[in-house]
């Protein structure tokens, strides 16, 4: 049998599966029709054979039983998931609090003034993550994001300070990433009205403290031009946040 | 279907529409596959219903390493069926249901649709198991050459090649009834 005769025979096949009939099948292959013409016949035959379709009342059924057997996934899931989230939480604080008393509160302290590569450096980061779980409402959320952009905007000033530009980029990402998230908590659509005081206290930090810090970021801007795109992004999403808030009813003090 | 990927994707993360939707879109097929690997309607029901509980429970796990979701459903489908034929073959009563029979059809070409069944169906068992499986994927669930070569794990030429000679070996079976006709 030669790959020709297969290759003609699957496309006749291919054709007979959708609906043509055998007669038309054999008018394109008038040589092979001879070949072709029992075993498309058989084909036909198989085709229509394997053609059964489910009662509708056990399909209906089976139909329920899929339905039910989703909506029970979906329930499980929920509650693991739900489960799963405060283990985690519990889990990390429990960790933090081991690692409190095992290292002792000074290490904590002495890992505020760690920057990108040091040694207490994920300590740092470890314990604003878990004060961060902790936070209960979206205006408290808000406040840490401020406070932590702060530090990353002080660690940048720092490790430029250290001759280390290479770790910029990554502080520059975490910091944009703290303002964004101050924006979305905290800022609104134009015309939509957030709670003034969590918008106000949010803004009162970023104005007094964040501010100041935020010049000197300029000051670098020019030191350092290699790292212009970096910074003129930090300051971008600074701006962002402080218009987000503002534009939600935030700015009254 | 359009954006399959994406449907499956959803129906992964536990999207009830998307698993809604994967189920209507492959019921019939996958029922119609089973119907004729085991040769029993009724059997096939209950089968096609497990398939898509299985497939429920698996769908986290699946993932896409060239293999499109229609081959992984029905080799699970595949893998039901071989367990319910070797439980069969087990308890020694492997025998063909004659409820397979279209019910829609013309009462009047009933006996001989019947027939060809019951012959068809008695001929698929002299068949090999690799030229069984393409001939159920390829006329129960329609699948293209492409899609069961993708299901079975071969190359379309082999699957070309056990098609035809699935035919040749189904010809020889019902000559004798065709040359009566």
């Amino acid at each position: 049998m030669s790959k020709g005769f297969e290759k003609i025979l699957d496309e006749c096949l291919e054709r007979l599966i959708q609906g043509e009939s055998v007669e038309e099948c054999l008018a394109r292959y008038p040589e092979q029709a001879a070949e072709l013409e029992p075993l498309l016949r058989v084909a036909l035959m198989a085709k229509e054979a394997s053609s059964v379709e489910p009662r509708p009342e056990l399909k209906a059924a089976a139909r329920h039983r899929f339905q039910s057997a989703v909506s029970d996934m979906g329930h499980r899931r929920q509650r693991r998931g739900f489960a799963l989230r405060w283990r985690w939480r519990w889990a990390m604080a429990i960790a933090v609090v081991l690692l409190l008393f095992v290292a002792g509160g000074s290490t904590v302290a002495a890992s505020n003034d760690s920057l990108p590569g040091d040694l207490l450096y994920p300590v740092k980061t470890g314990v604003e993550q878990v004060r961060m779980w902790f936070a209960t409402t979206d205006t408290g959320k808000a406040k840490l994001h401020a406070q932590f952009a702060n530090r990353r905007i002080e660690e940048i000033i720092r490790i430029i300070e250290k001759d280390k530009p290479d770790k910029v980029p990554g502080l520059v990402e975490r910091l944009v990433d703290h303002l964004d998230k101050i924006e979305q908590l905290v800022g609104a659509e134009p015309g939509v009205t957030v709670p003034s005081e969590g918008g106000a206290k949010v803004e009162r930090f970023l104005v007094n403290n964040v501010a100041p810090n935020m010049l000197s970021l300029q000051d670098l801007e020019l030191e350092k031009p290699a790292l212009r795109p970096d910074l003129e992004r930090a300051r971008q999403a600074y701006d962002n946040a402080l218009q987000a808030i503002n534009r939600g009813g935030g700015g009254g003090q | 279907m359009q954006d399959e990927k994406g449907l499956v994707e959803r129906a992964k993360s536990g999207d009830t529409q998307a698993l809604a939707r994967l189920y209507e879109e492959y019921f019939d097929r996958i029922y119609r596959y089973i119907a004729v690997r085991v040769g029993s309607r009724a059997d096939a029901e209950d089968i096609a219903g497990q398939v898509f509980l299985k497939m429920l429970e698996s769908i986290s796990s699946f993932k896409w390493r060239g293999v499109p979701f229609s081959a992984w459903l029905f080799r699970i489908a595949h893998n039901l069926a071989v367990d319910h034929l070797r439980q069969k073959a087990k308890k020694g009563h492997l025998v063909l249901d004659e409820s397979m029979a279209i019910s829609e059809i013309d009462p009047a070409v009933l006996a001989e649709v019947r027939l060809n069944i019951e012959q068809l169906n008695t001929a698929l068992e002299q068949l090999t198991k690799n030229q069984k499986e393409v001939m159920a994927l390829r006329f129960g669930a329609g699948l293209s050459t492409a899609e069961t070569a993708r299901v079975v794990g071969k190359s379309e030429g082999a699957v070309k090649a056990l098609q035809h000679s699935a035919l040749v070996a189904l010809r020889k079976r019902l000559s004798s009834w065709r040359n009566d006709e």
